[in-house]
């Protein structure tokens, strides 16, 4: 691994530290959810974006401003309402009188961090630019295509309840995102802790930024070396086809899903402080990173059997090959 | 394409045959019907295959199986192979005449094919195409083995049979395959299949009642078989619904919806139905079941040229109250008068009876020279005597042991017979036992001279160490009873004092002969001819005709380890004077054993007393009586050495058939005392427990084995990791703690340590095993797996210690790591078979 990574740039082991300095940094805003955290990490190596789907006031944007926050890097926000346009996201083209030509101003997806809040309270076709960009990781105006600077994720809210008035994302959509991850409500120790901490002050003010852009960047590309055994890539394969053929579901895992969740498996490994993924990795993404692609059947709907327990059922019985 | 009911048809067709083997023994013509049939099967699958491939195939077949009619001379015949050549070809077009026939030919064909190349392949070109000579060859073996059907059953497993049994059976597999699987009408196919069935019972063959019983079953497992399969075909049809998600991929589980429970329920409806179908017939009064499992398989009587039973013959010549004339005889060059014989009998181990031997293989007289006797070294001096004898008219049979196939009176052993009245008749003499028959059955005064030969035994050849041949031993030397040991105590302390074989069956002569140790009566005709009579016979009743006499002498015999046989036919008869004619009757009808030498061959003895209290014109051999070196002949007044002699007219009308009255009781000289505790059930158990023993600790050494196996083949640390991890996975099993196949090295072993109750250093060691373990099998370079031997022994301590003590002796005895995989593969076999898999219970 580090005789591919080359003598000029830094091991795996070198780079996990900083890794580990951002995931603190983000759980000292966010009080007892370090499993989210990792999560939010996961996908930032494995350059991917994050949909947070979760009921109001649990901490969704906080959390994307921590993350956003503790890496010294361009961030910007983008609050999505129905009458947001296309332009307001990727910029647009104004003729500039003194120079007498148009001149592109780029728009707020021209950062390393996006934070999409409410993503599902604006209209499709305002959407559907966010989510182009978001795949193509360029944006093209007028006929000119731009290049989005990396890293460059996108952290996206969502609210599951307030559903008046909403475009929720079509099923296309969601599968842009590598993980959907839900806060939940905090536990009531921690909640007595952030009552505590938040109560006076803001501790979002005193985050200081743990990394800068470039040692992400490092990151991203030292985790793209993690190694997958052969094994584990034909699990990643058997349980995406499993998801197309269970009973429950109407819409399984896309070959897409599978590509995330082996990338996402690799950040997850290295986390973890291996330089090779086990099927445990891909046991504990299996549910942030499919379950959201899935649709369930009209039966399944009728009998509360969600996704997500499929998919759980679907784990648990799926034997791991060359036992 | 689904086989599953052309394979139910061809194993219905299997199942159904085994109840043939009440006609032929062996098992080649078994192996050959199952070739049969599973050719038959496979031409059925080709015809039913797409277009092309089933007019290429059917086309190929038949121009290989028709390679015989395109070779011969005339134009008709080879304008009659290119005929079928063409059905088959022109199946390809549209027009439908020719596809059934194109069918039809294929089966055929291949059949055709089949037998040409299981039993005339060295005949054919380049072993596989027919040619007339391989034709002729069939032709020919076709009509040895219909020749055999006339003997009663079971026929020998001869080519000719073979070919036969596997024609048929083929033959019913065209029927079966066609109704059931072309014309979906499996009940339909249940005729072909009784036709197999009830062949048996419209012979005099006699299968035992267990065995019918289990031929039944066999075969009605065929059949339902093959109704179940085609039940679950029609139900397969059901439930194909189209769905929007799901695309029909190669797997075929993927196709279609999933109806697996619908099919379930289609089988246990078929279940209910073949239940309800076999319990109906109870209710009914009409019905009586007991004919369908009673013993007797068929009815002796049947219209079906059988061989004839010699003992029932016997029988009737002995007890008829009328004496008539058989034959009469002169010999050349001697006064003496010659046994005659005319059927041998060996014993049947099977089923514990002395019949006839089978007159197969035989040769046809007049064409090779008579057959040598067996054993009769070239060393041996031999006396010929020429014996002319003219057949009497005895109650419309020309020498009373009638039946289909007649059997001629001669002397053992014939070297040379002709024929002065030729009638036409063909002659045959059985190679084994040197009977002459013929399949005409009367031959009412003929004559005919033989040439016999007889040994002269000379010391020497009574003191020869030369070994009986294996097929003497194999074939002569069986015998099976509860009672044999103590018939084998008998026999030892007859001939104890007797240092060789040849003494020893002299003593066993003089033990029958001396005076008063028996009686001859004929009122015992009626003892049971089985052993425990034999035993009767030998220790309290003493009192038997020539028949007890002849089988007790060649059962003790066989006892002391001589190979051993029964002749019938008659005793010399009697002479009207000094150099005259002798004639036989009907009360010189006679038992005799005769016993295998090495050197000498087959030799006559004669256990039965003769003379006035005796069977009247027995003799006594002179070999027989042991030559004393005083040169004094043992004192028994009732010997009668030689020819009997001139005597009186009265025993010409069957004087030696004095009925002895029975109550005139002579006291055993020597008494035999009973062995008590019959032996053979003890050992029957003890061979049973050893068995049990075995089978009971055949998992366990199994599972050892396996173990071992394991660890001896890991050589480096990849293997040693898997073999730990194999062995962990099984020590699970073992014990019957839970295990899923989803389950990660990580995941199990924190699962144990946080379940189980382990002490850290176990759990030190589990979570070593389970570190070893995903880096060999995940990372770049697998660690070394040094002590992991030991690790996997503590963990596997500590998990034993986890369960009760039945569970641990559960997993020691019977190891599911072992049992599973086996009961696994049984059941997917048996439901690939049936598709009755899903009725039963299955694991998780």
């Amino acid at each position: 691994m580090s005789a591919q990574t080359g003598h000029t740039e830094r091991t795996l082991d070198q780079l996990i530290p900083i890794a580990h300095r951002i995931s603190d940094a983000i759980n000292s805003v966010i009080e007892g959810k370090p499993e989210t955290v990792r999560l939010a990490m996961t996908v930032l190596l494995a350059e991917g974006h994050v949909l947070i789907e979760d009921v109001p006031g649990v901490g969704k944007t906080l959390m994307a401003k921590a993350l956003a926050r503790s890496i010294d890097c361009s961030v910007r926000r983008v609050q999505f309402t129905p009458d947001l346009l296309p332009s307001d996201i990727t910029g647009v083209s104004a003729f500039n009188q003194e120079l007498r030509e148009f001149e592109f101003k780029p728009g707020p997806i021209f950062a390393n961090l996006v934070l999409g809040d409410e993503i599902n309270r604006a209209s499709p076709k305002t959407q559907s630019a966010m989510l182009e960009s978001m795949e193509e990781r360029q944006v093209t105006v007028d006929g000119v295509t731009y290049q989005l600077e990396s890293p460059f994720m996108v952290l996206a809210t969502q609210n599951p309840v307030e559903m008046e008035g909403t475009y929720p994302l079509p099923e296309a959509q969601r599968d842009r995102f590598t993980a959907r991850i839900s806060l939940g409500y905090p536990s009531a120790k921690a909640e007595l802790a952030m009552l505590a901490a938040h109560g006076s002050h803001s501790p979002l003010d005193e985050l200081k930024p743990a990394a800068h852009a470039s040692d992400v960047r490092a990151l991203i590309a030292a985790v793209r070396e993690v190694h997958v055994a052969d094994q584990v890539r034909q699990y990643i394969i058997d349980l995406v086809n499993a998801t197309r053929t269970a009973a429950s579901l109407r819409l399984g895992a896309s070959p897409r899903a599978a590509l995330h969740l082996l990338r996402a498996s690799r950040a997850y490994a290295a986390l973890e402080d291996r330089n090779f993924v086990i099927p445990d990795d891909i046991q504990a993404l299996a549910g942030p990173v499919l379950a959201h692609r899935l649709l369930p059947t009209a039966e399944a709907v009728v009998g509360r059997d969600l996704p997500e327990q499929a998919l759980a059922r679907i784990v648990e019985r799926l034997p791991l090959p060359g036992r | 394409m689904n086989y599953r009911i052309s394979v139910a048809a061809a194993f219905a067709v299997i199942m159904a045959s085994f109840s043939e083997y009440a006609l032929i023994s062996g098992a080649d013509w078994l192996l050959a019907s199952m070739g049969a049939v599973i050719v038959v099967m496979a031409a059925g699958i080709l015809t039913r295959l797409a277009p092309p491939q089933a007019v290429i195939g059917s086309t190929i077949l038949a121009a290989g199986a028709s390679a015989p009619l395109l070779a011969d001379r005339s134009i008709l015949v080879k304008v009659a192979g290119l005929a079928i050549i063409g059905c088959c070809a022109a199946s390809a077009s549209r027009v439908r005449l020719f596809r059934p026939l194109a069918d039809i030919v294929t089966y055929l064909a291949a059949l055709l094919l089949y037998l040409n190349l299981t039993l005339a392949a060295g005949k054919s070109f380049l072993y596989v195409i027919p040619t007339m000579a391989s034709v002729h060859h069939l032709v020919a073996l076709a009509h040895a083995g219909t020749a055999l059907a006339r003997y009663s059953p079971p026929v020998p497993d001869s080519k000719g049979v073979v070919l036969l049994a596997a024609a048929s059976i083929g033959y019913a597999a065209v029927v079966v395959d066609i109704l059931a699987v072309r014309l979906h009408r499996p009940a339909i196919a249940g005729l072909p299949l009784l036709v197999i069935f009830m062949s048996p019972v419209a012979t005099a063959a006699k299968p035992s009642g267990i065995a019918t019983v289990l031929t039944f079953l066999l075969a009605a497992i065929g059949y339902l078989a093959l109704l179940a399969s085609d039940g679950r075909n029609r139900l397969r049809g059901w439930g194909r619904i189209v769905t929007v998600w799901h695309y029909s991929g190669e797997d075929e589980r993927l196709g279609g919806a999933d109806i697996r429970g619908l099919a379930a329920t289609g089988r246990r409806i078929g279940f209910a139905a073949v239940c309800a179908a076999i319990v109906a017939p109870l209710l009914l009064p009409t019905l009586n079941l007991h004919q369908l499992f009673s013993a007797q398989g068929g009815h002796p009587n049947q219209a079906v040229a059988v061989l004839p039973n010699p003992v029932d013959q016997l029988h009737s010549l002995l007890s008829s109250t009328r004496t008539l004339p058989v034959l009469s005889y002169r010999a050349a060059g001697t006064d003496q008068g010659e046994y005659l014989q005319v059927y041998v009998l060996n014993y049947d181990a099977a089923r514990g009876i002395w019949t006839l031997l089978p007159p197969s293989p035989s040769t046809a007289i007049g064409v090779t020279p008579l057959s040598q006797p067996p054993g009769l070294s070239p060393g041996i001096n031999v006396t010929q005597t020429t014996t002319t004898i003219r057949l009497d008219n005895v109650a419309g049979s020309s020498t009373g042991y009638d039946s289909s196939l007649f059997f001629l009176p001669v002397p053992y052993f014939p070297i040379t017979i002709n024929f002065e009245a030729s009638s036409g008749d063909s002659w045959e003499e059985a190679n084994d036992s040197l009977m002459i028959f013929s399949g005409n059955g009367d031959h009412a005064g003929m004559s005919y001279s033989v040439t016999t030969g007889k040994p002269v035994v000379t010391a020497a050849a009574e003191h020869s160490s030369a070994q009986v041949p294996h097929a003497i031993k194999a074939a002569y030397l069986g015998f099976r009873s509860s009672v044999t040991r103590q018939l084998t105590t008998i026999a030892r302390q007859i001939t104890r004092s007797a240092g060789t074989k040849f003494a020893m069956a002299q003593a066993l002569e003089k033990y029958f002969q001396a005076p008063g140790n028996f009686t001859y009566s004929l009122q015992a005709l009626n003892l049971p001819n089985s052993a425990k009579g034999l035993l009767t016979f030998l220790t309290t009743g003493r009192k038997g005709s020539c028949e007890q006499f002849a089988f007790a002498m060649a059962v003790l015999a066989r006892l002391v380890g001589i190979p051993s046989r029964v002749a019938i036919g008659f005793t010399s008869g009697t002479q009207a004077h000094q150099g005259g004619l002798w004639h036989v009757t009907t009360a010189d009808a006679h038992a005799w054993p005769e016993l295998y030498f090495p050197t000498l061959g087959w030799l006559r003895f004669e256990p039965t007393p003769g003379g006035a209290n005796g069977q009247g014109s027995a003799v006594q051999p002179s070999y027989a009586t042991p030559k004393s070196p005083g040169g004094s002949k043992p004192g028994n007044n009732h010997q009668q050495h030689g020819q009997p002699g001139p005597s009186s007219p009265s025993r010409r009308i069957g004087a030696g058939h004095l009925r002895v009255p029975a109550s005139d009781p002579l006291p055993p000289q020597s008494t035999v005392p009973i062995p008590s505790a019959p032996a053979p059930v003890g050992q029957i158990l003890l061979g049973v427990l050893v068995l049990l023993l075995l089978l009971a600790t055949a998992p366990a050494a199994a599972r050892i084995i396996s173990t071992r196996r394991r660890w001896h083949s890991a050589v480096n640390d990849q293997a040693l990791a898997r073999a730990a991890w194999q062995e962990i996975c099984a020590d699970l099993a073992d014990l019957g703690l839970t295990y899923r196949a989803s389950e990660t090295p990580r995941a199990l072993a924190a699962r144990l340590c946080a379940d189980t109750d382990m002490d850290d250093r176990t759990q030190a060691a589990m979570r070593r095993i389970s570190t070893v373990v995903e880096r060999t099998r995940y990372a770049l370079e697998s660690p070394p797996a040094t002590g992991i031997r030991t690790d996997v022994r503590q963990v596997r301590r500590a998990l034993a210690g986890n369960v009760n003590f039945p569970a641990r002796l559960r997993a020691r005895l019977i190891p599911a790591s072992t049992i599973g995989p086996i009961l696994r593969r049984s059941r997917h076999w048996f439901g690939q078979l049936t598709g009755w898999v899903s009725t039963l219970p299955t694991e998780g």
